[in-house]
C-alpha cells in the first residue's frame, strides 16, 4: 500500500509492502544509523522500538545526526 | 578621603575593575562618579543592588537568591563554555567552577566569547575568568586546567548544584552523563556544529542522554567544529537556550516530559521534541555507568574521514619542548611550546597537546592513526 508521509521537510511517499516500520524506513534512506535521532510527530522514538514502530500515513519525520560539537 | 586619594581610587577602579580598602568592597567594572568611596557609601550599596534589577523583576528577589546560592560546572570552555559562563556570571550564578585543558588559539575568536587577541596562548580558563571577574566581581569563579575524562570528572562535579556541558565531543559527552546521573546532579546537553544545535536538560531520574544516544557512534560518522565549522551567531544562542534551562532549573520550573530542542541558524527552524525515558536505558534506567566505569586506558577516536582524535591514558604528562628537540631533524615542526606540538610526519599532521590528547589529520584509519602517534611519541 502506498502512503504519504513527511521525511526531513519532503514529502514522501513509501509502500508499506516493503518499508512498514521506522527501522526499515531508516534503513533504506541513511548508511550510518548510529549517530541518526529519530523523532516522529515531534516525538523520539527510541532506537530500540524502531523495527515495532510503524509508519503511518501523514507522519512527520525527522532524522536527525546528534550534534557532538562545543 | 582628599582628591588626591579619590583620583588614585579612581584609576585603580577604572584599571582593575574593583577597590579594596581594608574590606571586601568590590565594583563591577565602570563605576564612573566617585564619591567618597567606602564600604559604607549608600550610593555604593544601592548601585551594588541595581546589578541584577532586570532579572529581579523577572525572577523576584528569591530567584535572584537561589542563583546566588547555586554552585555550577561549565565543563569545556570553548564556543558554548564561554558564552555559557559569560551568562551564567552576569545573572548572578554565585559560584562558577570552569574546566578545560585548552590554550586559547587565534582561531578561537571567530566564535569563542571571552577572549581576545591578547589571550591567544594563555589557558582558556585563565583567559576566562580573568575577564568574567571583571564582569562579576561579586561571584566565585574557580579554574581548573585539566583534561576532563572518566578518572577526574566526579571531582569536578562534587559539590555542585548542576553541571553545563560546553564539550565538544561525544565520548566525553557520555562519561558527563554517566557521572552526573549516577551522583543525582541534573545536566543541561548542548552541542553546536555547522549551522545546527541542540540543548536538552538532564535529570537524575532520566531521560538522559543514553536514551538519546545509547552508543557513540563509530569512524566517520562524527565531525568537530574544527573540521566542518560552525557558524558563530550559532554558539550564544545555543547557549542561550541552555542558561534558561539552567535557571528553570534552579527556579525547578523544568519542562516535564523533557524537550530536545534542535535548531538550525541559517534555516531558522526551531523544534521543540518530546523526550520519554528509554526504559531499557542502561544508564538512567538499569544504572550501569558504562562509560565512567571503562578501564580503557585511552581512545582512538575518529572524527572524520581525514582525522583522528586519540585520548590517551590517563596522567600523561609531556615534555613537548624535550619531544620537539628529539625530532627536530626528522620531521617537519610547525608549531612548538609547552602546550602544544604541531608537526607533519609519514604525510600526516600531528597535533599533541601536553596531556598526551593528540589530533592526526591525513587519515580516518584508527589503526594508521595509532601506530603514527606510537611512533613518533613511544606512547
Amino acid at each position: 500500500m502506498i502512503i504519504n508521509i513527511r521525511v526531513n521537510g519532503k514529502d514522501k511517499e513509501i509502500d508499506t509492502d516493503n518499508v512498514d516500520n521506522l527501522k526499515q524506513l531508516v534503513t533504506t534512506l541513511v548508511q550510518q544509523e548510529k549517530g541518526l535521532i529519530a523523532e516522529v510527530n515531534e516525538k523520539i522514538v527510541h532506537r530500540d522500538l524502531w523495527a515495532q514502530h510503524p509508519v503511518r500515513p501523514g507522519d512527520v519525520i525527522e532524522l536527525i545526526n546528534f550534534v557532538g560539537g562545543g | 578621603m582628599n582628591a588626591a586619594g579619590i583620583e588614585h581610587s579612581r584609576r585603580r577602579i577604572m584599571q582593575h575593575g574593583y577597590i579594596g580598602m581594608g574590606g571586601r568592597l568590590t565594583f563591577a567594572g565602570t563605576v564612573v562618579t566617585m564619591g567618597t568611596l567606602n564600604k559604607n557609601d549608600k550610593e555604593t550599596r544601592c548601585r551594588m543592588s541595581d546589578r541584577y534589577s532586570r532579572q529581579t523583576v523577572l525572577l523576584g528577589r528569591e530567584g535572584q537568591e537561589a542563583l546566588l546560592q547555586t554552585r555550577v560546572a561549565v565543563l569545556g570552555c570553548g564556543a558554548l563554555g564561554t558564552h555559557i559562563a559569560g551568562n551564567l556570571a552576569r545573572a548572578g550564578f554565585g559560584h562558577i567552577s570552569i574546566v578545560d585543558r585548552d590554550v586559547v588559539e587565534l582561531n578561537n575568536l571567530q566564535r569563542q566569547a571571552l577572549f581576545d587577541e591578547g589571550d591567544v596562548g594563555s589557558f582558556k580558563v585563565e583567559a576566562a575568568a580573568r575577564k568574567l571577574r571583571r564582569i562579576n566581581s561579586e561571584i566565585v569563579i574557580e579554574t581548573q586546567v585539566k583534561d576532563i575524562h572518566n578518572g577526574n570528572i566526579e571531582r569536578f562535579i562534587q559539590g555542585c548544584d548542576l553541571v553545563l556541558d560546553g564539550t565538544d565531543n561525544i565520548p566525553t559527552r557520555m562519561i558527563l552523563n554517566d557521572a552526573c546521573v549516577k551522583n543525582r546532579i541534573p545536566w543541561i546537553y548542548a552541542g553546536v556544529i555547522r549551522y545546527e544545535g541542540m540543548v536538552m536538560p538532564v535529570l537524575p531520574e532520566g531521560p538522559c542522554l543514553r536514551c538519546l544516544l545509547p552508543e557513540i557512534p563509530p569512524t566517520g560518522s562524527m565531525t568537530s567544529c574544527e573540521l566542518s565549522g560552525v557558524l558563530n551567531p550559532l554558539p550564544p544562542i545555543i547557549a542561550g537556550i541552555q542558561c534558561t534551562e539552567a535557571i528553570k532549573l534552579v527556579l525547578n520550573k523544568t519542562d516535564s516530559p523533557r524537550k530536545l530542542v534542535v535548531y538550525d541558524v541559517w534555516e531558522q527552524r526551531f523544534n521543540k521534541v518530546t523526550v520519554d525515558k528509554n526504559p531499557h536505558c542502561l544508564c538512567c534506567g538499569k544504572r550501569t555507568y558504562t562509560f565512567l566505569d571503562n578501564p580503557e586506558r585511552d581512545i582512538v577516536m575518529g572524527l572524520c574521514a581525514d582525522s583522528v582524535q586519540i585520548i590517551p591514558p590517563r596522567d600523561t604528562d609531556l615534555d613537548l619542548e624535550k619531544i620537539a628537540r628529539d625530532l627536530a631533524g626528522s620531521v617537519e615542526i610547525l608549531i612548538a611550546n609547552d602546550y602544544m606540538l604541531r608537526f607533519i610526519a609519514d604525510g600526516k599532521q600531528l597535533t599533541v597537546y601536553r596531556d598526551g590528547r593528540a589530533q592526526i589529520k591525513g587519515t580516518g584509519d584508527n589503526g594508521v592513526a595509532r601506530a603514527v602517534y606510537t611512533r613518533y611519541l613511544g606512547l
